[in-house]
């Protein structure tokens, strides 16, 4: 029997400055089930959300004001005002070059999806931190989702007796 | 990770494995969305999707037709160019992110050319505003005519040819 997500009993803060975008993103998540959507347009008051707790899963835009994104992430991960520095942080974002999926990674975003984006893209990351949750590590210079995605085989010498 | 193999002066990483609380609240065998979505499901949220379309052909004809009217003002009006370069900034990087949900993704190649000329831009010239006005005209085009998909010929040679432009006068 396949496994299932009930999305009623899973509530999303979603960050965007983009009324369209935003209201898409709860039109879907609506969709799937979800009762407890909340929205922001801009970082400060995402993080007044987030202060007031009850919050799953966050999906955010980078680009937003007055601080971006990614200090949003870093708000969530660092801040000692943060009620989850584990809350699982999904970039959704119009900024999807290659060096911007690096500084989330390296920021601590737990999935990262580029704009335009399908429902099946935006789907599987949504699944992915609700029914296959990641280890973190905490670490001098790091704090955020093990970054280690792959298994691979050791295949080089076999140095240990 | 204590031990004998770590360097002298490198201090402890720790692996925090998830209670996976979320996961016992909300994944069961009964009720909600696959986690492997089904077609029919997929279907159902692609359907979401589709009926935001109408709003954002609507949306993005307003910030262009705005778009427009502003770039026409600025050549009279020099003090207020920073202004319209975070406009039309902001407003690219929306159509960039969007086109291309909506079947639109030449809408986002030309956005994205746009968005990537007026970050670069510092001091502002006349023919820099033609380029920017040139951009503007063709996403009003690709909406305007509905070009979905990747459109044609024609279409990808105004694309190179707005390509090459915001390269040559940069």
């Amino acid at each position: 029997m396949a496994e299932k997500i009930d999305f009623s009993k899973v509530r999303f803060l979603v960050v965007d400055n983009n009324l369209l975008a935003l209201q898409m993103l709860e039109d879907i998540l609506r969709m799937l089930g979800t009762t407890s959507i909340r929205r922001a347009t801009d970082s400060a008051k995402a993080k007044v959300a987030l202060r007031e707790g009850d919050i799953d899963v966050v999906i955010t835009e980078r680009e937003l004001e007055p601080e971006t994104g990614i200090q949003l992430v870093d708000y969530i991960r660092h801040s000692s005002e943060s009620l989850d520095r584990l809350l699982p942080v999904i970039m959704l974002t119009a900024r999807s070059e290659s060096e911007y999926v690096t500084e989330a990674r390296d920021k601590g975003v737990t999935e990262f999806l580029g704009k335009p984006f399908n429902v099946d893209s935006l789907y599987r990351r949504i699944a992915s931190v609700i029914a296959r949750p990641r280890a973190f590590v905490n670490a001098p210079e790091y704090f955020g989702p093990d970054r280690r995605r792959r298994q691979q085989a050791y295949t080089g010498p076999n140095r240990r007796t | 990770m204590t031990g004998r193999g770590r360097p002298p002066g490198r201090s402890k990483v720790q692996i925090i494995q998830p209670t996976g609380e979320l996961r016992k609240r909300a994944v069961n065998y009964k009720k909600g969305f696959s986690v492997e979505l089904t077609s029919s499901e997929m279907i159902q949220l692609e359907k979401v999707v589709h009926n935001s379309k109408d709003k954002f052909v609507t949306g993005v004809s307003e910030k262009l037709k705005s778009l427009r009217d502003a770039a026409h003002a600025v050549g009279d009006d020099i003090m207020s160019m920073p202004g319209f370069l975070k406009t039309a900034e902001k407003d690219s990087l929306d159509i960039k992110g969007m086109g291309g949900t909506f079947d639109f993704p030449l809408l986002t190649q030309v956005a994205k050319s746009l968005n990537d000329y007026v970050r670069g831009l510092k001091n502002v010239t006349k023919t820099h505003l033609d380029i920017i006005t040139l951009h503007i005209d063709a996403l009003y085009v690709i909406l305007a005519q509905h070009i979905t998909g990747q459109g044609g010929a024609t279409e990808a040679q105004v694309l190179t040819a707005l390509q090459q432009a915001t390269k040559k006068f940069s």
